[in-house]
């Protein structure tokens, strides 16, 4: 006798691709399981039970079967769709990169509940008043930080000294901040005080900090040129929505 | 049987049916190998279903196979995007765009032509169309500029229609989309206006989400 298995999972969608006629393949970021892709079933007719709860960047509870090779999706309880991401352009193109490097940055079946709940604060705090730049530097810092790929932000990647905030440099391939004597030497950008303090604020402080909070503009530029390429050079491939972060 | 024990089974029974494929592919004659690979390319078709295809056309009269053969060469040679709405047409003008009837006064922005040809079975809508190719999606690599938004502004602001209707998906990207022509359009000094958002038509309240809910409560009508 087959033995039936379902679960139920905590899930943000993340990514969707259309199947046949009117069924969905839906890339599921789970607390319980991390990442798994489930066929939902005839989720694009208009009075399909699944179709609320697994819309790109919602919050759902998930039931889960086994299928084949992939999940079959047999329940999908909305919990939070966080609408406003979709009412504004420049949300909507954070919400999707916040979304996407998630979606390459981790393996499949891997649970991680604190990159679920990274992820569900930061569209959060796009759906409510937060400030998307702000938001989603943060979360580049804390994701990377989180996955051991983060960048060194108080001490010398060269010699391993406290770097204060005068006179410091910033190396993408070496993985952080630079005294100044290491950072002349080697390829570092220089960083000014304000961008080096605004990147410890945005490593240390919780995302719903940080979502009260706003960048002033140079430095939100500043730390845009450097954390960009920071990320970029820690990806398999470059992020497709990257390029929407400055609409 | 355990889970273990099942889902082993299913993947050593599809890896038989795969093996099964490529032994009977080696068994089949050149032209017929080839019509099965062409066959598989189309989405939804799988080796066993590109297979029985294959042998079903093999087996028609020469007069059917060949009006297939013609008629997917003929839309290929044929079929362009109308320059006024970007709808599929036979050249020129599509017929929807050409047509006299029709009121010149509103205009109903759709995502694709398959939205399109939904809102035609609907045949409430006797105005004109627009067809964006597409929705924003900043994950897949679409943006403002590869859709045909510049053409309905310039289409809005020559033209002499009184509403634009936007009706793309009620999907994030098509909420998005359409939020962001409303912004664009909205300076032109034109109306505006979304599709209804709501419960659809032998729906169930029960299983509708908050959103969905809401929407319908504020589009709530007397009656």
């Amino acid at each position: 006798m087959r033995r039936v298995r379902a679960y139920r999972v905590s899930s943000l969608a993340i990514r969707h691709r259309n199947l046949g006629e009117a069924d969905r393949i839906v890339v599921l970021y789970t607390r319980e399981r991390g990442k798994l892709s489930a066929v939902a079933k005839g989720v694009r007719r208009t009075r399909s039970k699944l179709a609320g709860g697994l819309q790109l960047f919602s919050h759902a509870r998930v039931q889960l079967a086994a299928g084949r090779s992939l999940e079959i999706v047999t329940q999908a309880q909305p919990v939070h769709l966080f609408y406003h991401v979709r009412e504004d352009l420049q949300r909507y193109a954070h919400a999707s990169y916040a979304a996407e490097l998630v979606d390459v940055m981790v393996e499949d079946q891997a649970a991680d509940p604190a990159l679920f709940d990274l992820l569900l604060s930061v569209l959060q705090g796009l759906d409510e008043e937060g400030d998307p730049p702000t938001l989603i530097q943060g979360f580049q810092l804390k994701v990377l930080g989180h996955l051991g790929h983060g960048p060194e932000v108080e001490s010398c990647v060269g010699c391993g000294t406290r770097v204060g905030t005068r006179g410091a440099g910033f190396s993408v391939a070496e993985g952080g901040v630079m005294c100044e004597r290491c950072g002349g030497s080697r390829t570092a950008a220089r960083v000014t005080p304000a961008a080096l303090q605004a990147m410890r604020d945005l490593v240390e402080l919780p995302m719903e900090e940080l979502a009260r909070r706003r960048l002033t503009g140079s430095v939100r530029e500043e730390l845009g040129r450097l954390l960009q390429p920071f990320v970029e050079y820690r990806l398999p491939w470059p992020l497709r929505s990257a390029e929407f972060l400055e609409m | 049987m355990g889970a273990w024990g099942s889902q082993g089974c299913c993947r050593v029974g599809f890896a038989r049916d795969f093996l099964e494929v490529v032994a009977a592919m080696r068994a089949y004659p050149k032209p017929l190998a080839r019509l099965i690979e062409e066959l598989e390319k189309l989405p939804g078709i799988g080796p066993k279903s590109a297979q029985r295809l294959a042998l079903h056309l093999l087996r028609t009269t020469e007069e059917e196979a060949s009006a297939l053969a013609d008629a997917i060469r003929e839309v290929k040679e044929s079929i362009g995007t109308c320059p006024v709405c970007f709808n599929y047409t036979a050249g020129g003008p599509c017929e929807l765009c050409s047509d006299l009837q029709r009121d010149d006064g509103v205009l109903c922005v759709v995502g694709d032509a398959r939205d399109l040809m939904a809102m035609e079975r609907a045949g409430s809508h006797r105005g004109r169309y627009h067809v964006l190719q597409g929705l924003i999606s900043p994950m897949e690599g679409m943006g403002p500029d590869s859709l045909r938004i510049p053409e309905l502004l310039a289409r809005v602001r020559e033209g002499e229609f009184t509403e634009v209707i936007l009706a793309t998906n009620p999907t994030v990207e098509g909420d998005a989309t359409a939020m962001y022509v409303a912004r664009l359009l909205k300076p032109l000094g034109i109306k505006v206006t979304r599709i209804a958002l709501g419960l659809p038509v032998g729906g169930d309240l029960d299983y509708a989400d908050d959103v969905t809910i809401s929407r319908s409560l504020e589009g709530r009508r007397e009656m």
